[in-house]
């Protein structure tokens, strides 16, 4: 079994010049937790998500999320950090370093990795470019389908 | 690839009731039947080629829980999906099938309001994947608060790339369409309006509005007109104009007959086959979709074999 058997030919990004605010209407209209970023030939060139929004407005949050005496900050310091963000465009905050696959991987490396690098999403590349997304809960539910 | 832009899909609910009357309950059961399809014209389009063994792909304004349901449909079919999630919901277009009566009731919804930052995502993610397309095809009705002027954006865009484009709609994003240049125009006629203020009663005022188009624009290639309960058909490429005919063409359902056309048209188009060929594999495939009840037959040996009652003359 391989990645093209499992992926899902969604090529749905954003450019690299999207505001964070059109780009957080998109993934909550969509429900999504993540998008992918492609230039102007539809090359990949990383992942943007809600967890970067987030970690951009603190970033010690995540750090601090962890420690027993983490206090939240105040609402009123959490808007105002995430008004900064909002503003900024998605050059500015995706992520470039990401995982990617290929449609001949073996579905057992898109599982590894998924697990591995605590992934939920990963793109699927053919010549730099996107053609599509594997997701944990969609590949689970292709194994379950297979063993029926 | 071949880039198939919807912006106005649909979820299309077809009941199959007997004997449907006003004022009455009709109980979903044996005997009535209800399917759920995506829909709009651009989607059949995909459908149909996909299962024709092409390399497709879908773009448009989807939105809300109907625009999600589309979404999974289109996954599903293997289609590569490409779109734009909008504020309200995919319309839903309801069409009443009865058979023992020979009545078609439709219930079309208009399509969720499109606003400019959504339209302005669209036009950018459209020059994104023009790189990977070898073929536009631009088919349907522009939602409500779309600029009318945007299918004619669209075939600027792609000319200025030397991207072929084919162009199926009504009205004015059609007239507008038109004076940009696709490459292959195929008018939406089904409902009465007066393209170009021109008459379409007659085969001569057919051939006379086909050469209108052709000087509105030197990129148009071919421009192909139908007329199925007439049974007339006609096509002009370049300086030729033919004529085209179907034996015994009965007529069981007009639904996606221009969907089936433009299917077979690019299917003809990517085997690089002669223009009369190309002209008869559009021809067949609306045929094939007009017998059956159900839309979107794609059958390659029922296209073929339907081919040999396709006649085509020079005029």
């Amino acid at each position: 079994m391989y990645v093209k058997d499992i992926m899902f030919n969604d090529i749905t990004s954003v450019g690299p010049n999207t505001d964070i605010k059109y780009l957080i209407k998109l993934l909550m209209r969509q429900h999504r937790d993540l998008m992918p970023v492609a230039n102007q030939h539809n090359e990949y060139l990383g992942m943007i998500g809600i967890e970067d929004v987030i970690y951009n407005a603190l970033p010690n949050y995540y750090k601090l999320i962890s420690n027993i005496n983490f206090m939240p900050p105040s609402s009123d310091k959490l808007i105002e950090s995430l008004q900064n963000v909002k503003d900024k465009i998605v050059k500015d905050i995706f992520r470039k370093e990401t995982f990617t696959l290929n449609e001949q991987d073996t579905a057992l490396h898109a599982a590894n990795l998924m697990i591995k690098e605590d992934l939920k999403t990963i793109a699927v590349i053919r010549d730099k470019k996107l053609v599509g997304l594997v997701n944990r809960a969609d590949f689970l539910s292709f194994l379950i389908d297979q063993s029926l | 690839m071949i880039t198939t832009v919807t912006l106005n899909p649909a979820l299309d609910k077809l009941y199959l009731i007997n004997n449907f009357k006003p004022h009455k309950l009709h109980r979903l059961g044996d005997l009535i039947k209800v399917s759920t399809t995506p829909g709009g014209k651009g989607i059949n389009v995909a459908v149909f080629l996909n299962r024709l063994g092409l390399d497709v792909s879908a773009m448009g304004f989807i939105g809300g829980h109907t625009g999600r349901i589309l979404e999974e449909m289109v996954r599903d079919e293997k289609i590569i999906s490409n779109f734009i999630f909008v504020e309200n919901d995919t319309r839903i277009d309801s069409s009443i099938v009865d058979e023992k009566n020979s009545t078609l009731t439709e219930i079309n919804e208009s399509g969720p309001p499109i606003f400019k930052e959504d339209i302005d995502n669209f036009m950018e993610r459209y020059e994104r994947i023009l790189d990977d397309s070898e073929l536009i095809i631009i088919s349907g009705s522009i939602p409500p608060n779309t600029p009318t002027d945007i299918y004619a954006r669209l075939i600027d865009i792609a000319n200025n790339r030397k991207i072929k484009t084919i162009l199926n709609t009504a009205r004015i994003p059609l007239e507008k369409g038109i004076e940009a240049g696709p490459t292959i125009v195929y008018p939406d006629m089904r409902s009465a309006y007066n393209l170009f203020d021109s008459k379409t009663e007659t085969l001569e005022d057919y051939v006379s509005l086909a050469k209108l188009i052709h000087s509105k624009n030197k990129n148009i290639e071919t421009v192909v007109f139908t007329n199925p309960l007439k049974n007339l058909y006609i096509a002009s490429v370049e300086d030729r104009i033919y004529q085209i005919s179907i034996e015994n063409s009965k007529i069981v359902n007009l639904f996606g007959f221009g969907d089936a056309l433009v299917g077979g048209l690019v299917y003809a188009l990517t085997k690089e086959e002669p223009t009369t060929e190309i002209l008869r594999t559009g021809i067949a495939a609306g045929f094939v979709n007009m017998r059956s009840i159900k839309k979107q037959i794609a059958n390659i040996e029922d296209i073929n074999e339907a081919k040999s009652k396709i006649k085509i003359a020079e005029i």
